[in-house]
């Protein structure tokens, strides 16, 4: 009878260690958004006249990636069946009349339970438009197995319908003050961005015109300007950027002749302008402020990025800089990250910035 | 995969339908899996895989043969051998799921051996050894991409991916009372996977199984028996990129909606839990009849679980449980023989199976998936023995299935209903002195299949074997099958298997 004991004892114990779970009573996508996109379309006044936006672009963004919609003719969305999660949403139109102005409103960290449904109205502002805009950063390095990623640069659109000036402009990467707030965030609040490690600049002083930037072109600011396919072949060619970063406190970097030089104000670096493969900060400001040691003037900033491995990773970057980050393609992808549309600066990056195949150094 | 995805938008009209195939597959797969390995009905199979019209020692309706029960070993295996067996295995075609292979290579050996030890008992050993090649093998990281549950895990390649490793079962059984026979077994598989492109990932499957048994011997000619096992399985994965790249992974949480993951090295795991409850009644009139009887219950679980875990809200280097899957596996079966006469078998079988699962996201207790299947299977047959040398076997089977599922994230509600039928033929015949042919063939109509999708499938599957002695104590027995799954209404389209073996048996050692 002993073998009959120790089955029984072994059939209650499996019932009280293996007895499943019960269902949750909630189920997942059944989500519901209701959305209103209203946009200020004034241009004379001081007075916001806001009138539905018609065919505006609706980005929602959440750890599951973009659901990107139109609105319909009364400004209005309806989507069904969304998964539960913490969305960002913007939506974005260009101004009736005026090509160089957005129309851009965005809600942040909306928590959207499976359920429920989620109503609001997005009022879309005109952004100051500044004209310039980093418009893509190939920081990844190309396909290889050799820790290959000096083919990096950083592309510029001029998206105003005039022509601008580089004259004394700053390209700083900002990858510091990771004791405080984090790179690129206001440490002490006094209006500035603080964790600058690299500042270079181009030619002039503010406000000079010798630099133009003519409409609706790019500038390709290379970390070295030359052909990178001589040494990597799935590299790209450099030689013929705009503009090269140049570190003239560098014993051993190279300087191409026929480009013209950014060069390095900051005489404790002494290597080239190399930015992080994957995460890391880059700002471009008109250059009235270039005292970097107390940090950059908020007011002095063009345009600023935060890009990221992970949508989990902090976000550090003032958000009158920017309201969020974008995701940084895989090192050594040969992948790039550019603005969905060109100049496209709503300054929401993870809703302005996407992951494109393959560099595309002064094109789309 | 272009052509694979024309293919499917023609079995089925709605993604809904698509869904559901991916349920009864699984489904089959574990019903595929539950069959025991340590009965090899290698004459059997060789004849069209006659199950229940035909006398044979290892598919009698005993509590070990018929269901699974290590307790009636000692009872049922009364000579001693060593059964070695070298097999082969080879599948192709384009008539395949998404996460499925191009075709599979199967090379193995297995070593089966009976002791028996007087009234000590009987002891069994099997191990065995497998190399399985997947050609190009769609993006999934998980070894079992349709077994029931809601999540992918997934990278970004396709790929050949091999899983080599071993697998032991010791099993032992005896008589400690009059009357009452008790045994048990323990199971220990362990596999090392490996993809061999970008993400070079790296699996470490090990599957243990534990099971203990009783059987009474309730009247003379009337057995009660019983057995409680449990099984726990474990797949490591670990996408780490030799040559620096980083390694991007998908989270899919059902079809369409995943989370992205990325760095050097991602890992995963996957651990499966559950028990099975099975009793077993058998009668034998000690003349004519005899039946069998089992009833299986089996809850599991499953989970999926990450090494490191970080949300806006929280963050943890300890493993983190992402997904959960519960199962909940029901069946009951009877096998009746009926001798009419000295050469004439008759041979019928029900069963009855009920499984549903469901899954949720852990974090968020969210339900995603829900899904309900029953399938009721029915079959007769007979065997014939013409001659002194020629023996014949038929059986027909139906089968009605119908699933219901709710995969609530992406908002699908299919349900599927499919009546099926399979026709089995076999024959022996008998060259000389335990010289013996066999062959069989197997036509079947699957109205919906369940394993790949198509409507209105069709089966052929041929066998081939031989069976002589090589010496008094040593026996061969070779089999060969092929085996055809078409659906009707896509031409050139067909999943194709080859499987053959050789054992040798040792009637001594």
């Amino acid at each position: 009878m002993k073998a009959y004991k120790i089955f029984i004892i072994i059939i209650i114990l499996a019932f009280v260690i293996g007895c499943n779970e019960a269902p949750p009573l909630s189920v997942e996508g059944n989500s519901k958004v209701r959305l209103v996109i209203i946009g200020d379309t004034t241009v004379t006044g001081t007075t916001p006249s806001y009138m539905p936006l018609r065919n505006a672009k609706v980005i929602l963004s959440s750890e599951y990636g973009i659901i990107i919609k139109f609105t319909d003719a009364q400004g209005k969305l309806d989507i069904d069946g969304l998964p539960s999660s913490t969305y960002s949403i913007s939506a974005r139109l260009q101004h009736p009349k005026y090509s160089n102005i957005l129309l851009v409103g965005s809600v942040r960290d909306k928590e959207i339970i499976s359920g429920k449904i989620y109503q609001d109205t997005i009022k879309a502002v005109q952004i100051a438009n500044t004209g310039i805009a980093i418009n893509e950063i190939y920081s990844c390095g190309p396909i290889n197995n050799i820790f290959f990623f000096f083919d990096q640069f950083i592309e510029l659109y001029n998206y105003s319908e005039e022509v601008r000036y580089l004259d004394g402009m700053l390209v700083m990467r900002v990858s510091g003050n990771n004791d405080g707030k984090g790179p690129g965030a206001d440490e002490g609040n006094d209006g500035d961005i603080d964790g600058v490690t690299y500042i270079f600049k181009f030619p002039g002083k503010p406000g000079e015109k010798k630099y133009p930037f003519y409409p609706k072109t790019y500038k390709v600011l290379a970390a070295t300007a030359i052909n990178h396919k001589n040494s990597v072949s799935t590299s790209i060619d450099l030689s013929k950027a705009d503009w090269e970063f140049y570190n003239q406190y560098s014993t051993s970097d190279f300087d191409n002749p026929n480009v013209a030089n950014l060069i390095n104000i900051r005489s404790d670096r002494t290597v080239d302008f190399l930015i992080n493969l994957v995460a890391d900060v880059i700002v471009l400001a008109d250059g009235k402020d270039a005292v970097w040691e107390d940090g950059i003037d908020i007011n002095t900033i063009i345009d600023g990025v935060q890009y990221a491995s992970n949508t989990t990773m902090k976000k550090t970057i003032d958000a009158r800089v920017d309201k969020s980050f974008t995701i940084s393609p895989p090192r050594y992808s040969g992948k790039s990250m550019q603005r969905r549309e060109p100049g496209g600066d709503s300054n929401d990056a993870i809703s302005d910035w996407e992951i494109i195949p393959a560099p595309t150094p002064g094109k789309r | 995969m272009k052509h694979i995805m024309i293919i499917k938008n023609i079995f089925y009209s709605t993604l809904e339908e698509q869904l559901l195939v991916k349920i009864l597959k699984s489904i089959l797969i574990v019903l595929i899996l539950s069959v025991g390995i340590y009965a090899q009905k290698t004459r059997t199979e060789s004849m069209g895989g006659l199950t229940y019209s035909i006398i044979d020692r290892e598919q009698s309706l005993t509590p070990y043969d018929f269901g699974g029960n290590p307790a009636w070993l000692y009872m049922d295996e009364k000579a001693t051998f060593l059964r070695i067996t070298p097999y082969l295995g080879n599948s192709w075609g384009a008539y395949r799921n998404k996460y499925d292979s191009e075709g599979n290579i199967n090379i193995g050996t297995a070593f089966h051996g009976i002791k028996t030890l007087g009234t000590l008992g009987t002891f069994s050993g099997y191990t065995s050894y497998n190399y399985e090649n997947r050609r190009n093998y769609y993006r999934s990281l998980k070894k079992d991409p349709y077994n029931g549950e809601a999540f992918y895990f997934a990278d970004t390649t396709s790929s050949d991916f091999r899983y080599m490793g071993p697998k032991v079962v010791l099993m032992y059984s005896w008589e400690p009372l009059d009357k009452l026979y008790a045994g048990g077994f323990i199971s220990y598989e362990l596999l090392d996977g490996l993809k061999e492109k970008f993400s070079y990932a790296k699996t470490i499957y090990r599957n243990t199984e534990a099971d203990a048994g009783l059987a009474y011997y309730l009247f003379d000619n009337l057995i009660v028996a019983g057995n409680f096992r449990y099984f726990d399985s474990q797949e490591s994965i670990e996408a780490s990129d030799v040559n620096l790249f980083d390694v991007e992974l998908y989270y899919f949480r059902g079809d369409h909606f995943f989370v992205s993951k990325r760095g050097s090295s991602m890992t995963g795991k996957i651990r499966k839990t559950g028990f099975t409850m099975s009793s077993q009644l058998y009668w034998d009139d000690g003349n004519k009849l005899s039946i069998g009887l089992q009833a299986n219950y089996t809850p599991s679980n499953s989970k999926l679980l990450r090494a490191y875990y970080s949300s806006s809200t929280s963050q943890s280097f300890s493993e983190g449980e992402d997904s959960y899957t519960s199962f909940e596996n029901f069946d009951v079966q009877i096998k009746s023989q009926y001798k009419y006469n000295d050469n004439l078998l008759l041979g019928a079988y029900a069963g009855y199976f009920h499984n549903n699962s469901w899954s949720k996201i852990t974090l968020k207790d969210l339900l995603i998936w829900k899904w309900d299947s029953k399938q009721f299977v029915a079959g007769i047959g007979g065997s014939y023995i013409i001659s002194n040398t020629l023996l014949c076997g038929l059986e027909y089977e139906i089968s009605k299935c119908n699933s219901d599922s709710s995969k609530f994230i992406d908002n699908i509600n299919p349900s599927l209903s499919s009546l099926d039928y399979l026709v089995r033929t076999g024959i022996e015949y008998k060259l000389g002195n335990e010289i013996f042919v066999r062959a069989g063939f197997n036509f079947g109509k699957k109205q919906n299949d369940i394993m790949y999708g198509g409507k209105d499938c069709k089966i052929f599957r041929s066998t081939f074997g031989l069976g002589f002695p090589l010496s008094d104590v040593i026996n061969i027995i070779t089999g060969i099958q092929y085996l055809q799954v078409s659906p009707s209404n896509f031409s050139n389209v067909s999943r194709n298997y080859l499987n053959g073996f050789i054992s040798i048996e040792l009637k001594t050692f």
